[in-house]
């Protein structure tokens, strides 16, 4: 699957490239809020993307904040391509990190340390811009994401035999996808 | 526009209506579990039995409980055995020798005659000539809380070693959590942490605080978790079980003090009387927070060390000042807050107190209503302390150290023997 999403972004990459070399290109800014939408309850997000259009196509790096159950702020680089005869629609594909701002913290009674660690960011969608052949533009996007969250749970142990330590030699390791569904109203300019 | 406005809306959200319903946005969660257990080495009691001697010396490793007799120091190697070391130049001590004696804790001495537990068993060994030891009884039973549980019981055979063991295993999140035990070892896990600890220590009949072990005239003393064993060793070679009494939960260390036992338990300090020495009665009470808590004495004055984390329960960390005047009523005096104070012992006005990570405490306890630090030496979890004849032997993860406390305004470090 990651496989697959590379190759992806490399032919995105690669033909944004190539329009590159004959499209001059336009700083173009979109900025987001909305919802996720998944198993656990919907959260708020927000995201900004800033890039270059080349003609139909769009490269950019992006970063933002999601709460969905583990609060990260995801760094990506975002590729789209827009269609119809204004140009009015537009898919997207996101691929990058989600840093964890999720509070590690320690068990009072246990001692027990939790941390908790990003992953991978994904992201792909389609959207409608309202206006846009105007420079600036109200749009309507969804997309369909998904966020890797890992928690390292370390568990305080008396050890009642020799060596007869402490130790935090045990361990749980949760890797977490998180998938939603992401309805955003955003601005472009 | 607003055509297009209405039909990607609608198209929006019957998108979001098919992808919810698809089950596409499941989240999906895996989990693996990494542990430690130690897998025991066993040997036959015929091996272990014969290997009871003055052997090579080997390095410390995880000491435990000590013991001065004469210019020697013998010093626990928890569970392995026992190390003897010549002290004969404080400055300068020599590793000598090495009794192999697995499941051995506590030590205590009367004597030439050193008894200690090996497992269930107490053993008593002829240490007149300490490089060249030799079992004079075994005794059978004395200790049958000393077993590890998971194992069948098979006399035939002594677990030696332990040797740690990882491993990890996948659950999906959805399952339970970590079995209690796995493979042949034993999994260690919080549930049952602090069942079985072990204390480290001290010896007895100096200023131990750790110990479990006391010798008084001719009658040995062993507390348990919950029970006070009376041996009569009024022929040392000969020990024999002469009574056993029930005292409760909690019981962790044993410090004698004249016709005096001063018991410390999770819930408090207990004092028994041995003027009948096989059937000691309980004479006073003081009670305290759940905590860990070692205690020394002298004719007016007892302190006693509270510590929690690890095994222990509880939050508090202090050192209790007791007037003991009134046996049958201890009285608060004073509480001395400190990090993680553990093993403790007192010499003249000088009071040392193992704080843990903190190190090594030595205060002046001439009004036990202002004790003030006098120094504090750094050391990595100090445990325990026995201060005699200007000499302070601290037993801490780092090894053992000797300080010179002849002069108390240059009280200095003047030899270490490091655990490998």
């Amino acid at each position: 699957m990651k496989k697959i999403v590379l190759f992806f972004f490399a032919i995105v990459f690669c033909t944004v490239a190539f329009a590159q070399l004959k499209k001059k290109p336009v700083f173009n800014s979109y900025t987001s809020g909305g919802v996720q939408m998944g198993q656990s309850d919907p959260s708020l997000m927000a995201e900004t993307v800033n890039g270059a259009r080349f003609g139909n196509w769009f490269a950019g790096l992006g970063t933002g904040y999601s709460s969905y159950r583990y609060r990260t702020i995801p760094l990506f680089v975002d590729a789209r391509y827009l269609f119809g005869k204004k140009k009015q629609f537009f898919i997207t594909g996101d691929i990058g990190y989600n840093c964890n701002v999720h509070a590690n913290y320690e068990e009072d009674m246990t001692f027990a340390g939790v941390k908790y660690k990003g992953g991978i960011y994904l992201n792909s969608g389609f959207g409608y811009l309202l206006q846009p052949s105007k420079k600036h533009s109200f749009y309507f996007q969804l997309d369909y994401g998904k966020k890797q969250v890992s928690k390292v749970a370390n568990e305080f142990i008396w050890i009642d035999f020799p060596p007869y330590n402490r130790s935090y030699d045990n361990y749980s390791t949760y890797k977490y996808d998180l998938k939603t569904i992401d309805i955003k109203i955003g601005f472009k300019f | 526009m607003k055509k297009y406005f209405f039909k990607t809306v609608v198209l929006l959200l019957v998108a979001t209506m098919f992808i919810l319903q698809q089950g596409c946005i499941k989240d999906s969660c895996s989990k693996t579990h990494t542990y430690t257990y130690y897998e025991p080495v066993y040997k036959t009691m015929a091996e272990v039995r014969a290997n009871i001697k003055s052997n090579a010396p080997k390095a410390l490793v995880n000491t435990g409980k000590i013991y001065i007799r004469g210019n020697y120091i013998f010093l626990n190697e928890v569970d392995k055995g026992i190390h003897i070391i010549d002290n004969t130049n404080p400055a300068a001590p020599k590793n000598v020798s090495f009794i192999d004696l697995p499941g051995n804790v506590d030590i205590v001495a009367k004597d030439d005659m050193l008894f200690a537990d090996f497992y269930r068993e107490l053993v008593a060994i002829d240490i007149s000539d300490p490089l060249k030891v030799k079992v004079a009884k075994f005794v059978k039973g004395v200790f049958p809380e000393r077993y590890y549980y998971g194992f069948n019981a098979d006399t035939s055979k002594v677990i030696c070693d332990w040797v740690k063991k990882t491993e990890t295993v996948h659950y999906d999140c959805e399952s339970g959590n970590v079995a209690t035990f796995g493979g042949p070892g034993v999994l260690f896990n919080s549930a049952d942490a602090g069942l079985y600890k072990s204390t480290s220590g001290s010896p007895v009949g100096i200023s131990g605080s750790l110990a479990r072990f006391a010798v008084i005239n001719d009658y040995m003393y062993a507390v348990s978790s919950d029970s006070l064993r009376v041996i009569d060793v009024a022929s040392a070679a000969n020990p024999v079980v002469a009574n056993t009494m029930n005292l409760g939960w909690g019981i962790e260390t044993i410090f004698p003090f004249k016709d005096k036992l001063f018991l410390g338990s999770a819930t408090g300090m207990f004092i028994y009387s041995i003027q009948d020495p096989v059937s000691p009665v309980k004479q006073g009470t003081f009670t305290h927070v759940r905590t860990c808590d070692p205690v020394i004495a002298d004719d007016n004055v007892a302190y006693v060390t509270l510590h929690s984390g690890g095994s222990c329960s509880g939050f508090t960390n202090q050192m209790d000042v007791l007037n003991i005047t009134n046996l049958q009523s201890p009285q608060l005096i004073k509480s001395y807050p400190l990090t993680s104070p553990r093993g403790l012992s007192k010499d003249g006005n000088l009071l040392f107190v193992c704080d843990g990570d903190d190190g090594l405490k030595v205060f002046n306890a001439t009004d036990p209503l202002s004790i003030s630090l006098v120094r504090q030496f750094a050391l990595p979890e100090a445990n325990d302390v026995i201060a005699f004849n200007h000499i302070a032997l601290v037993v801490a993860k780092g090894g053992l150290y000797q300080y010179d406390y002849s002069n108390a305004a240059n009280i200095k470090l003047i030899s270490k023997i490091s655990t490998q």
